[in-house]
């Protein structure tokens, strides 16, 4: 089944989306690049300016859809190899994510007890092996948290923070609101408007979605 | 050596449904059952394994008897199809033992083995001693059809032409095949033992402290060119109990796969005190004796056989192993970093309960780089939620709760809604009090009921969920949040939310 996969060598996608395979030493130099991006699904890809997540940036995940935001922003590159960690979030629904397409089979939990001086030191650490770390409100010094974002630069990592992180100074912020909650019989599926801003969005962008949509993933209106 | 071989043909096939992991895990009941005859099973593969016949015979007065005592043992743990049999060597006994599925034990005497070994058909080389197919097929193409055949050619002409494997055909076809490869080296001596000053009852935890110990083996029989194939895995408990068992592993042990095994093999017999008379044991044979009186304070891992170091070819090519060894580098990294740390997979392990379905398992207890495993491990594309009645229905809760807190249902008319002895509502729920904030509730479905355990009086637990869309009173807005609330016991929580 992997071996049907497309391999996930680093950039995944050139400025035009498409997939590039071999990489010269040029373009390992500028890994970090704004060139290149992870995939992410298509009702989401206007709101990012290369349309997929963005190697080595900081992105925060905001609003009263945020759980499932995260999922639906990872979604695709897990799908398509990429290894996400997420930290610190107990509390992630993983049938949800499995909903969302995560590929939990790439999906590590990573539970760091929350010491604030040794936060930053395990994110670091993360960064250099994974593709996407997903962090739950994390709770280290600003300096450590400037470390992680130069860090994840480096690597050309994506870096998503969940939650209150005010010593993260995120390239990316991504705020769902609820529109409306479609309820018969049951919950089924809910409108839900997102925003990007920050400094890596040089004009607000918005999209309407359905998250999740009536088959359980995120869905164009 | 006069070997005895229990063999369930197709136990992969009917029990690794959800990979290699549980289909060790369901033998493991076969394998415990035989420990009753014979303290030290060598478990060769999931529905196969071995054990020397010469202790066992002279305590049971005959190789018949503890045939025939085997064969029972498994019939009462509900098993039907597979052989026992006993030969002079391991093929011969797999072999017989083959020929044994389904009625009674085969016996071939030591002087009967060679030419019971040399009317054998090549193929059964596939299927019982996993010699490479093709090897096989060309011994059918040169006209060897049976094992007496292939052993006439000679040691030296098999070794020339098929080389490694050439060299283990012959021992095999010859009943010398104690030991898979190389038998002339001797074992290296290396014994790592680890103590625990605590005994510890739970399977994880002594995986977790035994890791160590499982990595300085490891490293130890690396450190002399060789890797592990065959090990014995020895725990013994504060009242010295022991629990041992040998392990194979073709392709070389690394730390993760022993420390499975040893997940594998504590499995069951560990169990911890709570559990330790509940039903799980449906035959009725998981008497005191099967399971420990404490916890356990020793592990120690001998290397039984070692061989040269193969190039693995599964590392050679396989489309994401790159980037699974980057991130299993990038997890060991983050352990040393973190004293506090602890690394978790998600696996499918079913039922209704939105926090229960996918249960989080220690990293070092699998192997990251191992895709296919991970494939099963999550069960992806199965397992749909829909398949277990009562189960909450797609789209499930993104966030759910690790500590649910204690929330208020009142109808319209103030008074507290439960749930009838029939699964209905006692009244129309209007509002849900989270802390000091106030919601009205726009909608609600359920509830769905749970019972498990009914038959339990000790373990019963009975719990309704409740699934609302709430505003804040006063809000008018049309937006909401959809909240997920459970009732056990009399008292409502707020079990997951739609976040």
């Amino acid at each position: 089944m992997s071996a049907q996969q497309p391999r996930l060598s680093r950039p995944v996608l050139s400025a035009a989306g498409l997939p590039v395979g071999v990489e010269t030493a040029a373009q390992l130099a500028s890994r970090s690049g704004p060139h290149t991006a992870l995939p992410v699904a298509a009702p989401l890809a206007p709101l990012l300016p290369v349309h997929g997540l963005e190697r080595g940036l900081v992105h925060a995940v905001r609003g009263d859809a945020a759980m499932s935001l995260v999922y639906a922003l990872v979604a695709e590159a897990t799908a398509a190899g990429a290894w996400c960690a997420f930290v610190d979030m107990p509390h992630a629904g993983l049938r949800a994510a499995h909903e969302h397409g995560v590929a939990l089979q790439r999906t590590v939990c990573v539970d760091t007890g929350r010491v604030p001086s040794s936060v930053g030191a395990v994110i670091g650490a993360l960064v250099d092996g994974f593709d996407i770390v997903v962090v739950g409100s994390p709770a280290c010094p600003p300096a450590d948290a400037r470390k992680v974002a130069s860090r994840v630069k480096a690597q050309g990592a994506v870096l998503v923070v969940h939650g209150a992180a005010p010593s993260f100074a995120p390239d990316v912020e991504i705020t769902g609101r609820t529109r409306r909650w479609g309820f018969e019989v049951r919950a089924t599926e809910r409108t839900v408007e997102v925003e990007s801003a920050g400094r890596r969005v040089h004009r607000p962008r918005r999209v309407t979605v359905l998250l999740p949509g009536p088959a359980g993933r995120v869905a164009s209106v | 050596m006069r070997s005895v071989v229990v063999l369930h043909p197709g136990w992969d096939a009917v029990h690794g449904e959800h990979g290699a992991e549980h289909s060790y895990r369901t033998y493991e009941r076969v394998v415990r059952t035989v420990t009753g005859v014979s303290p030290l099973v060598e478990v060769e593969s999931a529905g196969r394994l071995v054990f020397a016949a010469r202790g066992p015979a002279r305590y049971f007065g005959g190789e018949q008897a503890m045939a025939d005592d085997v064969q029972a043992r498994i019939h009462a743990v509900g098993s039907a199809r597979f052989g026992v049999g006993i030969a002079g060597s391991r093929f011969a006994a797999a072999a017989a033992a083959a020929a044994a599925v389904g009625g009674a034990p085969v016996i071939i005497g030591d002087d009967a083995t060679t030419p019971f070994l040399s009317r054998l058909p090549v193929g059964l080389l596939v299927g019982l001693a996993d010699v490479p197919g093709d090897v096989v097929d060309l011994f059918g193409r040169l006209g060897l059809h049976t094992c007496g055949a292939v052993a006439g050619l000679g040691e030296r002409a098999l070794i020339e032409r098929f080389g490694l494997d050439g060299m283990r055909v012959h021992r095999l076809v010859t009943g010398r095949d104690e030991r898979m490869l190389d038998p002339g080296a001797p074992p290296p001596d290396i014994v790592r033992a680890v103590h625990f000053d605590d005994p510890l009852v739970a399977v994880h935890n002594v995986v977790l402290s035994a890791r160590a110990c499982i990595e300085d083996t490891v490293a130890a029989v690396a450190a002399t060119g060789r890797q592990c194939v065959r090990m014995l895995v020895a725990c013994e408990t504060d009242n010295a109990e022991t629990n041992e068992r040998i392990w194979t592993e073709p392709r070389g042990f690394d730390a993760p796969g022993v420390a499975r095994r040893i997940s594998w093999q504590l499995d069951g017999w560990l169990v911890p005190a709570g559990d330790r008379d509940s039903g799980d044991c449906d035959s009725g044979d998981c008497d005191s004796g099967d399971t420990v009186s404490a916890g356990v304070t020793r592990v120690t891992l001998t290397p039984l056989e070692c061989r040269e170091v193969l190039v693995d070819q599964l590392q050679l090519w396989g489309g994401n192993r790159e980037n699974a060894e980057r991130a299993a580098r990038a997890v060991s990294l983050a352990v040393a970093t973190g004293g506090t740390l602890s690394v978790t997979v998600p696996q499918w392990s079913g039922g209704r309960d939105v926090s229960g379905e996918y249960e989080r398992i220690p990293v070092d207890i699998v192997d990251l780089r191992d895709a296919a495993a991970a494939e099963t491990r999550v069960d992806s594309g199965r397992g749909t939620p829909r398949d277990w009645r009562g189960a909450i229905p797609v789209p499930s809760p993104a966030l759910v709760h690790a500590s649910p807190r204690q929330v208020e249902v009142h109808a319209a008319d103030g008074t507290r809604v439960t749930v009838t002895g029939r699964h209905e509502l006692s009244a129309v729920p209007a509002r849900v009090t989270v802390g000091e904030r106030e919601f009205e509730v726009a909608a609600h479905a359920g509830p769905w009921p749970v019972e498990e355990r009914w038959w339990d009086p000790a373990r019963r637990r009975r719990v309704a969920r409740l699934q609302v869309l709430v505003r804040p009173v006063g809000s008018g807005s049309a937006a909401g949040h959809v909240l997920l609330l459970v009732l056990e016991s009399g008292a409502w929580s707020l079990l997951a939310r739609y976040d």
